[in-house]
């Protein structure tokens, strides 16, 4: 035998023997699992970490507001307080029963942390709220990754590791900028959330605010000359309001008279779509669960006012992070659009009303 | 010459090392921008501007001082983080949540 035809033939043994593990065993599937589960690991520890950064900012937060056990604060908030969806295969009735869970968990956290932070004063309140509700979340994402990563481990299920590993870079970005997003509530400074308020804010001008919902107010004031009523959560703590109920109450007071029901909020960007981005549409623009924007709809239905929808596009990260320049450009833009809407559809003697969708931590 | 089979082992070796250099550069992160949070004040009567840093406490619409013109209200008229590049006087910048800056998929895992 020449030297060629041995390590031809060695090639050869050496395929046959390849082909038979890849395809007759479980070992390259093995291999997989042991690969994307200490990939995964890691991700899990650097969740940890970021849950327990999280902990620790809320514990800073509380005691620097006199909270005397901030710890048991932090843990008797975390796990608790979640909320059971209502039936949705008996449909009727089923936005009033939302509703209803929805505040009678807003009402128990707001009673938690009224208890527990009996000096603080109702923005430092809000915001406390806030934060205690991240700092849940990340105990929750972290929670469920370690499910499916221990499903996996004990299933032998490489499918479900290696989809796992693959989602986990998002998740684990997302879970970055709600630790980050911390910052923003702690500071109190205005979010990408609130170009909604932020253009009501700018718009309302010198007037001044009416309570008509919980944690929300109105204005009436002027724009190119017709009376416009501009409805925003009260801030500057961190709060939504009940924008959906406002609506309904002055939609009902005021009847056909109002002329366009014009709404502003946040929107979710596309990958290839610039942050700052404004577009204009019809419809509600709320991102409820539900009661919010069904009582704008109804209350526009009734009466037959046309309903626009003005949004300025943000990522997910940045609309709960601090509002970047980008945003606010966008919302001076928005503001534009708005007036333009009321120049051109609104009667020199109808009424528009404009409401600013959104968290409007930092804007009065 | 050079027996075949080392040839093989040598140029898959190769390969190997060039992929891993290559991956673990891709996944090195790039360094931080500087951004600072900034307040923009402006007065309610002349329409005097300023800007300057967050401070804690600021929020929009707050009433900040009188103005050095002519004495006015000075409001907040907006927050938000800008790049610190543009901004010269606000220099002594503090560091950015690393989220808000795009991440590369290294696709290593
Ligand atoms: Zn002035």
């Amino acid at each position: 035998m020449d030297g060629s035809n041995d390590w031809a033939s060695t090639i050869l043994v050496l395929l046959i023997l390849g082909s038979f593990l890849l395809n007759f065993t479980d070992i390259p599937q093995k291999m997989q699992l042991w690969r994307y589960s200490s990939y995964i690991r890691k991700k899990i520890i650097q969740l940890t970490e970021i849950e327990d950064e999280s902990k620790r900012k809320v514990i800073k937060y509380l005691s620097r507001l006199n909270v005397e056990n901030p710890r048991k604060v932090l843990e008797g908030f975390i796990d608790n307080f979640f909320m059971i969806s209502p039936v949705d295969i008996e449909p009727t009735d089923i936005i009033r029963r939302m509703r209803h869970l929805i505040r009678t968990r807003d009402d128990s956290i707001r009673k938690y942390v009224e208890e527990n932070l009996p000096n603080a004063t109702l923005v430092q309140r809000q915001n406390a709220e806030v934060l205690l509700e991240i700092s849940s979340v990340l105990t929750l994402i972290n929670k469920i990754v370690k499910h499916y990563f221990q499903l996996g481990l004990k299933y032998n299920n490489w499918i479900l590791m290696m989809q796992l590993a693959l989602e986990l870079q998002q998740v684990v970005r997302l879970a970055k900028a709600y630790d980050d997003a911390m910052d923003s509530f702690m500071k109190g400074t205005p979010i990408g959330d609130g170009a909604g308020p932020l253009v009501a804010h700018y718009l309302k001008g010198d007037a001044e605010p009416v309570e008509i919902s919980k944690e929300t107010v109105y204005y009436v004031t002027e724009i190119e000359g017709r009376k416009v009523y501009v409805i925003k959560a009260k801030g500057p703590g961190s709060t939504v309001g009940w924008p959906g109920e406002a609506v309904e109450k002055i939609i009902n007071d005021l009847g056909r008279s109002v002329s366009r029901i014009i709404t502003v909020d946040a929107a979710l960007k596309l990958e290839s779509e610039k942050t700052g981005e404004v577009a204009y549409g019809v419809g509600a623009a709320i991102g409820d669960p539900g009661p919010e924007k069904i009582a704008i709809e109804r209350a526009a239905t009734k009466y037959g006012i046309p309903l626009d929808a003005v949004v300025i596009k943000m990522s997910n990260e940045e609309a709960i992070n601090t509002m970047t320049k980008q945003i606010f450009e966008g919302v001076r833009k928005a503001i534009e659009i708005v007036k333009k809407i009321i120049k051109e559809k609104v009667p020199k003697d109808g009424i528009a009303v404009v409401v600013g969708i959104g968290n409007t931590v930092g804007i009065t | 010459m050079l027996d075949p089979m080392t040839i093989v082992i040598l140029a898959v070796l190769a390969f190997i090392i060039t992929y891993m250099a290559v991956s673990a550069m891709k996944s090195r992160q790039e360094p931080l921008k500087k951004k600072v949070i900034v307040t923009q004040l402006k007065c309610s009567n002349c329409g005097y501007g300023e800007r300057r840093e967050f401070r804690e406490g600021d929020y929009v619409g707050k009433e900040v001082g009188e103005c050095p013109k002519c004495g006015g209200k000075l409001l907040v008229e907006a927050i938000y983080l800008e790049e610190v590049e543009g901004i010269p006087e606000l220099r002594s910048a503090v560091s950015v949540p690393k989220s808000s800056q795009p991440q590369k998929n290294t696709g290593r895992y």
